[in-house]
């Protein structure tokens, strides 16, 4: 079983005669071919129906995408809304269960949930929390949901008009329970009494014109007779969006309306910020009658810790990052925004690009997907695929792939040859070895990840000193370099040294769990291939764990035999550099001195087997296929410049405006044009365009840039204009100009003094 | 009547003199007509509570026997908030459904026939179903019918006169101003003890209610803050007696296994940051076998969720550079933040001269100083 591919780089050695090998045969073949090379796929000339197919491909792939980011957050959603209906639906606590005790007053039920700085994106979590609570039933217990939007509810008119809307409108769910209900218990639920006689109708207002009383009067008058009355939750989503005092006057109103009338009434608050904010918005007397329960609606980080290991790590989808991409991508969502969606965008564009941008993402459909996502995966064969040579040709012009050919057909030169030289074999026999290898790799990268968490877990429970990692940061180090040299690893081994035997012990015996949970999981995924995978030229992909856990086994009955030994402590003291350096000597004074031999050797095979399953991913085969790199189209299309934009726009209005044909005739005749990186000067272009490209020319002063249009005038500095020439008009419109591009930041003040500047450009005006 | 006088003083100890003003003028049927009464005090002193109860129980009373009873028809008195009235409408209805509920009752057509849009809708509408008896309008939080107008509050003021259309005699009568003073301690203890749960000695309620008082009185007046304390933390104090580790005479001894509650709590109690819900469902059983470090630990944890733990990391930088920049003099801006520093002018800075007028100056803005100092003081003991 060769692990070449993984373990080892290929040396520089084979690389070389690989490269050799291809140009004597590429070179040999294009001189009787005509000059076409495989670059023609990035010159228009690819199979239409192969574009098309990209483009499905990506559309398919990104549903895929967005329905894992959508499951974690609507996931990461449902645990809160859980709670806070929870919350919403249990009965008052008392204190003490021997004293009856009472507080002064009736409070309302508040709950705070904390949704962090994107408060934009929290609307679906607050929609699901609201179906929850809708839908919840204890009994014959339901709730009226009422969700106000800050932007609609400035004054106290609004938000009592959308209120009682709300209540009146939205809440259908209650009155059909009601109806259901009450069918035998024959209670009218006409806005009244009983009988019909004097009732108390509400009037069909104008909504601005509801008020308290209408409320009232509905729900008294709706729910008169029944046991127990529905709860009124009223959902404030984005709390700070509210005017505090209009707030304050609100709860007072509902405090009211709790003590005298008796409706249960719940406050959900949906804050940004800090409890803070609540305390400086709200007067003192709408907090003492808040009873108030904190929820979180998540961390950002843990989502994308999460979104990380689906899509990355598991590689749920056929989108992998190269180390810049990723990157990127981390840099943006941890140092810029802590956003989600905003993460999700970039996710698309990347993908966008990847399918777009590169002939070869057709191969992405034969990765076969993890059979929990591959409902709606469209699965093929590189031999379905209808690859053109071009297509083959650059497949094989890639580095991996070369160095994986010449280790498969290390001792079988014609077979290197034959799959060279044939493209029908090359695409039926060696690409989708090529093609498996690849996502055997990414198996074994996702099971080391695996296993680095749970030695982090280990740790941690042993060592309270310890921070973990998040996934993302490791993974991130896994792409930049070799794992092994990374220093989270380095931090994670010194830990490990220090381990004490049973925990090693515990440590070990789970990891082994991981191990063969992969392993049958990866027999699982081999079974579902439609054909059984060749293994000739790549047997040790038969199995994911390549006997690792025979080699854990052994370390585990190392334990187990030497647990009961005696303390040989001969009372030597060592210093601290001594043990840092070598932890063993301080076990071998200790208890666990039966343990040494076992510690040291679990502390070798631990980084052996992390170091050979966390490969770099370049040593992978097609990873320059398969992984997005192209983190600078990113940063340009997401990380926009302005001054940048700004500054192409006035140098180069036509990019901008168009051209109109009168113009265009016009650029040929212009005598004017300072450089290639501006427009060439005319009279029809906006007043700020043309001074700022004649304060290009002038530098930076610009009380020398001469009034008139430059075409007409030349582009001589300093002159002095008639005094006659100047029309006032032409004047002011050129210090409007001027003041413009004070304005924007282009020109500044001088402290030449104007009346100067001024007889020097305009004479005397 | 008098009942109700007795029981309005049973049920607000420190109000007599309020009490007793309020029945006179409210109670006695065919008194002369008052135009307003204004009330007026701090925070917590039982204004609300007290007109409340009162209009309560003049609804529910008969005025001949001063028996209870479920009253159903109309009613001089009501009751209205006025931060619900966003509409000078509103108040008008208010008042109307409450006077002259019976005859709504009898033709609900005549909500939709009384318009009440304006003043004088109000006030047709009073002077048509005019009964000759004395009708009470209690406004709590008066203050909000200032946004209905600038001269919506004078304008209700007249409407008795416009109700009765009798000839306006110009100027109006002062009105009647009733104070609230806060409450003494006596007061407040009588007021605690009515928070007393059942089958608890009101002697032993007190001692503690007493302490709280002495605790608290110098940084709040709010009695409905104490109320609230005291309903939070009395279940921790009396725990120790239920477990049978002490009994109800070591009064010093619960003091001392409450302690860690008061110490750790009572601050976090009164600024909300722990709220009554998290308190009484998170915090754990009192108990003398609780120590200190334990009862702090649940008390921190009950604090830990404060909202926003995460920023951007560039968020942060400038978040913090905004606060440092906040406290720095602005000609060091340039110093802190700037990469380049700051080109340092070579001219020779003037020393100015010693003078010695500025001495004198100064020697005279101390003195007067503490001329202001000593009068304001002597102004405090006047």
């Amino acid at each position: 079983m060769s692990y070449t591919t993984i373990n080892q780089h290929t040396n520089d050695t084979q690389l070389e005669n690989a490269n050799e090998g291809f140009q004597i045969l590429f070179n040999t073949e294009r001189k009787e071919k005509s000059k076409e090379t495989f670059q023609s796929l990035n010159n228009n000339q690819e199979p239409e129906e192969l574009v098309q197919f990209r483009e499905i491909l990506f559309n398919q792939n990104w549903l895929k995408i967005e329905k894992i980011v959508d499951f974690h957050i609507q996931e990461n959603h449902l645990i809160t809304a859980k709670q806070v209906v929870r919350f919403v639906n249990s009965g008052a606590k008392r204190n003490s269960v021997e004293l009856k005790t009472k507080l002064p007053r009736t409070e309302i039920k508040t709950g705070v949930i904390f949704t962090g700085a994107n408060s934009s994106e929290h609307s679906q979590g607050f929609e699901t929390l609201e179906s929850l609570l809708k839908n919840s039933s204890r009994s014959d217990h339901f709730n009226i949901v009422t969700r106000l939007d800050s932007q609609k509810c400035s004054s106290l008119k609004a938000i009592i008009s959308q209120f009682i809307t709300q209540i009146i409108n939205n809440n259908q769910h209650v009155d059909n329970i009601y109806s259901s209900n009450d069918k035998n218990k024959q209670i009218n639920f006409e806005w009244g009494d009983e009988d019909n006689s004097g009732a108390y109708e509400i009037e069909t207002r104008n909504i601005l014109e509801y008020d308290m009383n209408t409320f009232e009067t509905y729900y008294q008058s709706r729910f008169k007779n029944v046991e127990e009355k529905p709860q009124v939750i009223t959902i404030l989503e984005n709390f700070e969006g509210f005017p505090g005092a209009v707030i304050s006057d609100f709860i007072m109103i509902l405090s009211r309306y709790i003590n005298s009338f008796n409706i249960p009434i719940v406050l959900v608050l949906g804050i940004a910020t800090t409890l803070s904010t609540l305390h400086q918005s709200l007067t003192k007397s709408a907090i003492q009658r808040l009873s108030i329960a904190k929820f979180s609606l998540g961390s950002e980080q843990e989502l994308v810790n999460k979104l990380v290991l689906d899509l990355f790590v598991k590689n749920n989808s056929n989108l992998n990052m190269g180390f810049d991409s990723y990157k990127y991508l981390m840099k943006q969502f941890t140092h810029s925004n802590l956003s989600i969606f905003k993460f999700k965008q970039n996710l698309k564009y990347a993908l966008m690009d990847f399918f777009y941008g590169s002939p070869l993402s057709i191969l992405s459909c034969c990765l076969k997907g993890d059979p929990n996502y591959s409902e709606q995966e469209m699965y093929a064969l590189p031999k379905d695929l209808n690859l053109t040579t071009d297509h083959v040709e650059m497949i094989m012009m890639q580095p991996s792939v070369m160095r994986f050919l010449d280790n498969m057909y290390r001792n079988n030169i014609n077979g290197l040859k034959e799959a060279i030289k044939t493209p029908n074999f090359f695409i039926h026999n060696t690409l989708p070895k090529i093609i498996f290898c690849f996502q055997f790799f990414q198996k074994r990268y996702s099971m080391g990840v695996q296993i680095v968490e749970n030695i982090q877990e280990s740790i941690s429970k042993v060592n309270s000193q310890f921070t973990k990692y998040p996934i993302r940061a490791l993974h991130y180090n896994a792409l930049e370099n070799d794992f092994e040299t990374s220093s989270p690893w380095k931090n994670i081994i010194s830990h490990l040294r220090f381990m004490k035997g049973e925990d090693m012990k515990k440590l070990l015996q789970t990891t082994l769990k991981i191990a063969n949970d992969c392993e049958s999981e990866y027999q699982n995924y081999l079974s579902t291939y439609p054909e059984q995978p060749d293994f000739t030229g790549i047997e040790y992909t038969r199995t994911l764990t390549g006997g690792i856990e025979e080699r854990f086994e052994d370390c585990i009955s190392m334990f187990s035999d030497n647990f009961n030994f005696k303390n040989k402590n001969d009372g030597t003291v060592y210093t601290r550099k001594q043990i840092n350096e070598n932890p063993y000597l301080l076990v071998s004074t200790s208890g666990e001195v039966g343990h040494e031999a076992a510690l040291i050797k679990s502390n070798k095979l631990i980084p052996a087997i992390i170091n050979g399953l966390l490969a770099h991913y370049s040593v992978f085969p097609l990873n320059e296929v398969f992984y997005y790199r192209k983190h600078s189209f990113l940063a340009q299309s997401f990380n926009p410049q302005p001054r940048t934009s700004i500054q192409t726009a006035l140098a180069k209005p036509s990019f901008y405006l168009g051209q109109c044909d009168c113009c265009s005739t016009k650029v040929g005749e212009s005598t004017w044009h300072s450089n290639k990186n501006t427009d060439p000067l005319l009279a029809t272009n906006n007043d700020v365009s043309i001074v700022y490209r004649l304060y290009l020319e002038c530098g930076e002063n610009p009380e020398e840039v001469n009034e008139g249009d430059p075409p007409e005038k030349s582009k001589t500095k300093k002159q002095k204009p008639k005094a006659d020439v100047i029309d006032v008009n032409v004047l002011n419109r050129f210090i409007l100009a001027v003041n413009t591009l004070y304005y924007i930041g282009f020109i500044k003040k001088t402290n030449r003094k104007t009346d100067h500047v001024a007889r020097l450009a305009w004479g005397y005006v | 009547m008098d009942n109700i006088n007795l029981q309005l003083k049973n049920e607000f100890p420190g109000r007599s003199d309020q009490i007793d003003v309020l029945t006179n003028l409210i109670l006695k049927p065919g008194s002369s007509t008052i135009p307003f009464i204004y009330v007026n005090g701090h925070t917590a002193t039982g204004k609300t509570s007290l007109l409340t109860r009162l209009a309560d129980l003049y609804v529910k009373s008969d005025f001949n026997d001063g028996n209870e009873v479920e009253f159903a028809g109309n009613s001089n008195i009501v009751v209205i908030d006025s931060t619900e009235c966003i509409y000078p409408k509103i108040l008008f209805r208010r008042a109307i459904t409450t006077w002259f509920k019976q005859e709504i009752y009898n033709d609900p057509n005549l909500l939709k026939k009384w318009k009440c849009e304006t003043f004088e809708d109000f006030a047709k509408v009073l002077n048509e179903n005019n009964d000759f008896s004395t009708k009470y309008m209690i406004l709590d939080n008066a203050e909000k019918l200032r946004d209905l107008g600038h001269s919506f509050i004078s304008s209700l003021l007249y409407i008795a006169e416009q109700a009765s259309e009798k000839p306006s005699f110009g100027s109006f009568p002062e009105p009647i101003i009733l104070q609230f003073n806060q409450y003494k301690k006596s007061e407040v203890i009588k007021i605690l003890e009515l928070d007393c749960p059942e089958n608890e000695p009101l002697a032993f309620f007190a001692t503690f209610a007493d302490s709280m008082y002495e605790t608290f009185h110098r940084s709040c007046n709010d009695i409905n803050e104490l109320r609230q304390l005291i309903s939070l933390l009395y279940p921790k104090y009396i725990q120790p007696i239920f477990e049978k580790q002490a009994t109800r005479n070591e009064t010093a001894r619960l003091f001392k296994l409450c302690q860690p509650y008061f110490v750790a709590a009572t601050d976090k109690l009164y600024l909300r940051e722990i709220s009554s819900f998290e308190w009484q469902n998170e915090s754990i059983v009192a108990s003398a076998k609780n120590d200190f470090a334990t009862v702090e630990k649940s008390i921190a944890n009950m604090t830990t969720t404060t909202g926003l733990q995460e920023l951007p990391y560039l968020t942060k930088y400038l978040l913090i550079s905004a606060f440092i920049a906040s406290y720095n003099p602005p000609k060091l801006d340039f110093q802190y933040f700037a990469k380049a520093s700051e080109s340092k002018s070579k001219r020779r800075q003037r020393v100015p001269k010693r003078d010695d007028t500025g001495s004198r100056v100064n020697s005279t803005t101390t003195d007067w100083a503490e001329t202001i100092s000593s009068k304001q003081n002597a102004g405090n003991i006047l």
